[in-house]
């Protein structure tokens, strides 16, 4: 029997591929075995979906919250705002690249500033994120979609507590060329944000915030020594959309 | 004395509070959309717009209501400044009317100039005619001739006035051509410089680079000369029309990603508005020529189309063009002959330029952050010595209640209540600081949204008014242009320096109160310590204070600069000239002068005779050496200056005080070991403490200028008391000395306006 990966249970367990169920044919002769093991896959199952249900261990997060499964998290949306990340630098890189997507959620109008403020963000902000989040709230939905990809993500400080996560990132974004406008325009642009987060109440949350804009895709064939660019950057990018 | 703090506290809350919630309400940058005291439908301070100007280009000029009512306010950018993307939108579809309608009487009548020579547009002869000119199809109009030009100013008829409009671009393009909206204004303004403009902010001079890479990407922006780019309005070739329409923002400004996209959104679309309108101009060379000459005239005779500015100041120099070319920066005398002449065109050149660019930029001078980790360290030094200042006042604290003079009660007071609290101040002084400063800062920056309609049409109205002005037309020609003209760029630098003082002065002041802290375990101290704590409240408070007395003052000067306010005669344009520069000295020299007229900051009637003179530094540092006199117990009657001292001779000159006849003018030569009376005692001093200062600066409590020693029996008590302390009051006397030196020299020229002030400070405590 082929094992069935769809479902994965709760923690910091990897996540491998969904595969097939796959069938024996005549190993369970004896009826009353085929019915205890149908009893206990039953239990199992029920247990695994009571596990899903309740959002999992620490995951518990308020009525908002959809579970997610990821290696490294996030395990949960709470309104649009992912959480629940592993205590591992690449659960850090992955919190500090769903805030900066998160944030800019926020800026067009599809998240509450608030929210992303209770989730995502830390107790100890600084005032350069403070800032940010505020230009980001109180927006309106007007239709745009910019959509922020992370180019290269590098980690240029590591520890339990506290990471520093820089990345260079492309902003591609279709908006109405006016208000009503069907008539769309597409533009790019670059840009690097480098975020801080600590670990605080069992999760990332970001705590400082830089920005600047470029390199451009041409000017950044060749990055400088002590450039972020030219540390080691994160591998394995999935993507999601949440809406 | 507390419940005094507490209540001019509350009252000077519940008065910010009251100024802030209207202005907080509005859109930032734009005024109330009510109509404000004086503004009548289409009005402004009294004057009018053009006759005949069409109701419906009204939205667009500020200062209309309709301005404040049209939709770029209600829109989803409401409550971030405005939609100034869907303005300038708006603008450019009307702009050509909005160029012919907005221009002074001689713009228009040069718009017509062309079209009327013989034959070339026959309907507008006939028009012309019609409305009372002279003149046939075959020898045209002769616009020259005054009938001609008024029958010219009276059509109002759209459909022959379209043959007069300029040709402009883009009238009628594909959306894409123009700006993109919504863009509030907010966000232009972090993209841009702030100001004080119609719409808070003023264009950057020039694109980010990775902007100017993507718009030097847009259609025909291979026609676009390069200096277009970098300098739109320096010439070089460039069109007039590309000079207009420089709406640059900097992209390098914008935070996050998202406000990034924005931003570059903005510049592309100026960049491909520049590619459309030079591949326009390469089109129709012949309207082009029209539109650039018709520029050019405007642009030399209205600065605001000069760089976008139309936009951000919403045409409010239209209230200006009903008397005619006025406006023209001409020189106040034509051929200067020697150096008087000469100088009176530098005054008054540096006058005008300089109240264009300080007045919108006052709003830009930046804040005192007391969380800054910098100064968080020289205020933990500063703490360190409140402490040992503390421990050196409980010392004289337990001494003086050991000499039988306080209760044992009053003791328990000071160490198990001043003394914890003056601690913990010193522990939370940042933090409160910091709130107080940025509900100043939200008051002040609302109250900037609210008068920059009014600053606009200071800039307006003062170039208006005096730029015409020259020697042959002011009475008193070029030495009274000097004179009125330097005395406004003084007061005009002074505005600046004065909101420069309250950065500079905030980091010293909070400073000096981490020590002060240290003096509250000691009663007599205790009054001192308190002045440098509400003279940074009211430093703080000072600065939305001085904007709304500011916009006060751009009344004043708006109502003088449209009306004569000194007679109908020759004297007129002296009086403009004479009161604006009043007015500027006035918030400029003396802006604290101005506070004092403002009873609701703690500084008047509290803190060290803040609102007395104009240098809040000097203040300080008068308050701080009177405090060291105080110890020392000597010299009273140093440092007379703007602080503590001479509020104590001012209270003793004040009427109603009743602490005896104020003409002992130091001249009782009381005992050296008077001098623990201190700050009670001084209540009683003469007067004339300035004068009396540099020869009485508290050398051992000699000649301590106690002209009060006839006060009445507390005094008599205080002095019995001071008796004990005659050594310490030695020794300290040696600190004293310096610094009282140093009060009194800073006292000297304020010791006037501190004596004038006295009665401000009648109901004071001493």
């Amino acid at each position: 029997m082929v094992k069935d990966f769809s479902q994965v249970g709760t923690g910091n367990r990897p996540v491998a591929a969904t595969g097939s169920t796959g069938g024996g044919s005549g190993f369970f002769s004896d009826r009353k075995r085929v019915i205890a093991t149908g009893v206990v896959a039953v239990v199992f199952l029920a247990l695994v979906i009571a596990l899903l249900t309740s959002g999992g261990g620490d995951d518990n997060k308020g009525s908002g919250a959809d579970a997610i499964r990821a290696a490294h998290g996030p395990t949960t949306t709470i309104d649009g705002v992912p959480a629940g990340y592993t205590r591992d630098q690449a659960g850090a890189q992955t919190a500090a690249v769903n805030f900066i997507q998160a944030n800019g959620q926020t800026y067009q109008g599809r998240i509450d500033a608030e929210k992303l403020r209770e989730v995502a963000v830390s107790a100890n902000a600084t005032d350069a994120l403070n800032t940010v989040i505020d230009i980001s709230s109180g927006r309106t939905d007007l239709g745009k979609t910019v959509n922020n990809v992370p180019l290269i993500v590098t980690v240029p400080d590591f520890t339990q507590d506290s990471a520093t996560v820089s990345v260079w990132g492309m902003g591609v974004g279709q908006s109405p060329i006016s208000e009503g406008s069907d008539k769309v325009g597409i533009l790019t642009v670059y840009s690097t944000s480098t975020v801080t987060v600590k670990w605080e109440n069992g999760d990332w949350k970001a705590q400082d915030w830089k920005f600047v804009s470029g390199p451009s895709a041409d000017d950044a064939q060749f990055p400088a020594a002590d450039s972020a660019l030219s540390k080691p950057g994160a591998n394995g990018f999935y993507t999601f959309y949440v809406n | 004395m507390w419940r005094k703090i507490i209540l001019t506290a509350v009252v000077a809350l519940f008065a910010m509070l009251g100024l802030a919630l209207p202005a907080a309400a509005e859109p930032v940058a734009v005024p109330n959309t009510d109509p404000a005291p004086g503004v009548q439908n289409a009005t402004q301070s009294g004057k009018e717009l053009p006759k005949g100007f069409p109701d419906d280009l009204k939205k667009f000029v500020a200062g209309t209501d309709e301005f404040k009512s049209a939709s770029w306010f209600t829109g989803v950018c409401k409550d971030k400044g405005g939609d100034m993307g869907q303005y300038s939108t708006q603008v450019m579809h009307n702009e050509n009317r909005l160029m012919y309608w907005t221009a002074k009487e001689s713009e228009r009548i040069a718009m017509w100039a062309p079209q009327v020579m013989m034959s070339k547009n026959p309907a507008l002869i006939d028009a012309l005619v019609a409305a009372g000119g002279a003149g046939t199809q075959m020898s045209g109009i002769d616009m020259g001739v005054e009938a001609n030009q008024k029958a010219a100013l009276s059509i109002t008829d759209e459909s022959i006035l379209k043959g007069v409009y300029p040709n402009t671009f883009p009238l009628d393009e594909a959306a894409d051509m123009y700006p993109p909206s919504p863009t509030c204004a907010q966000d232009l303004a972090r993209w841009t410089t702030k100001t004080t403009s119609t719409w808070g902010f003023e264009w950057s001079p020039t694109p980010d680079a990775a902007s100017l890479a993507a718009m030097k990407k847009q259609p025909n922006a291979d026609k676009v000369p390069d200096a277009a780019w970098t300098a739109p309005c320096a010439g070089n070739g460039v069109p007039g029309v590309l000079c207009m329409h420089a709406m640059f923002v900097n992209c390098e400004r914008a935070t996050p990603g998202e406000d990034m996209f924005a931003c570059t959104e903005w510049n592309t679309r100026v960049g491909k508005l520049f590619g459309g309108t030079m591949n326009w101009i390469d089109q129709n060379t012949s309207f082009s020529d029209r539109l650039g000459e018709t520029l050019g005239g405007m642009m030399r005779a209205t600065p605001a189309y000069m760089g976008g500015k139309i936009f951000v100041d919403s045409f409010t120099f239209a209230w200006d063009t009903v008397a005619g070319p006025l406006g023209d920066l001409v020189a106040f005398v034509k051929d200067p002959s020697d150096v008087i002449d000469s100088w009176a065109n530098k005054f008054k050149s540096s006058a005008m330029s300089m109240t264009d660019s300080v007045l919108p930029g006052l709003a830009g001078i930046g804040e005192f952050d007391p969380l800054e980790p910098q100064f968080l360290t020289v205020y933990a030094m500063s703490t360190g010595l409140g402490l040992l200042v503390l421990a050196i006042a409980t010392i004289f604290a337990l001494y003086k209640s050991a000499d039988g003079s306080r209760p044992g009660e009053e003791l328990a007071k000071d160490f198990f209540g001043y003394l914890p609290a003056g601690i913990m101040l010193m522990l939370f002084a940042p933090s409160i600081a910091q709130f107080v400063i940025s509900l100043a800062h939200e008051i002040s920056v609302a109250l900037v949204g609210a008068i920059g309609t009014t600053t606009d049409e200071v800039i307006n109205n003062v170039s208006t008014s005096l730029g015409a002005l020259n020697d042959e037309t002011l009475v008193g020609g070029a030495v009274a242009g000097i004179i009125g003209f330097g005395l406004m760029v003084i007061g005009v630098l002074s505005v600046f320096f004065g909101f420069l003082m309250h950065a500079a002065a905030l980091p010293v002041l909070a400073v000096v109160s981490g020590i002060a802290f240290g003096m509250w375990v000691h009663p007599t101290w205790r009054k001192k310590a308190l002045r440098p704590v509400m003279m940074f409240l009211g430093v703080v408070l000072s600065k939305p204070m001085l904007f709304v007395l500011l916009a006060a003052v751009f009344v004043v000067i708006n109502v003088s600069a449209q009306g004569s306010v000194a007679d109908d005669g020759k004297l007129e344009s002296l009086g403009q000239l004479a009161l604006i520069a009043v007015c500027f000295v006035m918030i400029g020299l003396a802006p604290f002068a101005l506070l004092k007229w403002s009873p609701i900051l703690p500084t008047a009637a509290d803190s060290a005779d803040f609102g007395s003179s104009g240098s809040a530094s000097g203040e300080m540092i008068g308050s701080s050496a009177s405090m060291y006199q105080q110890q020392a117990g000597g010299g009273s009657g140093g440092g007379g200056d703007g602080g503590a001292a001479s509020r104590n001779a001012d209270v003793a000159t004040s009427p109603g005080r009743g602490t005896g006849p104020s003409d002992h003018l130091g001249g009782h030569n009381s005992s050296p070991d008077a001098s623990s009376a201190s700050s009670d005692h001084a209540s009683s001093r003469s007067g004339h403490g300035a004068q009396t200062s540099s020869g009485s600066v508290g050398i051992g409590g000699k000649d301590s200028g106690k002209g009060g020693a006839k006060a009445g029996s507390a005094e008599s008590k205080l002095m019995s008391a001071a008796k004990t302390t005659a050594g310490a009051a030695a020794g300290a006397a040696t600190v004293a000395a310096p610094f009282a030196v140093a009060a009194a020299g800073a006292a000297m020229n304020k010791a006037g306006a501190s004596a004038q002030s006295a009665p401000e400070h009648a109901d004071g405590e001493n």
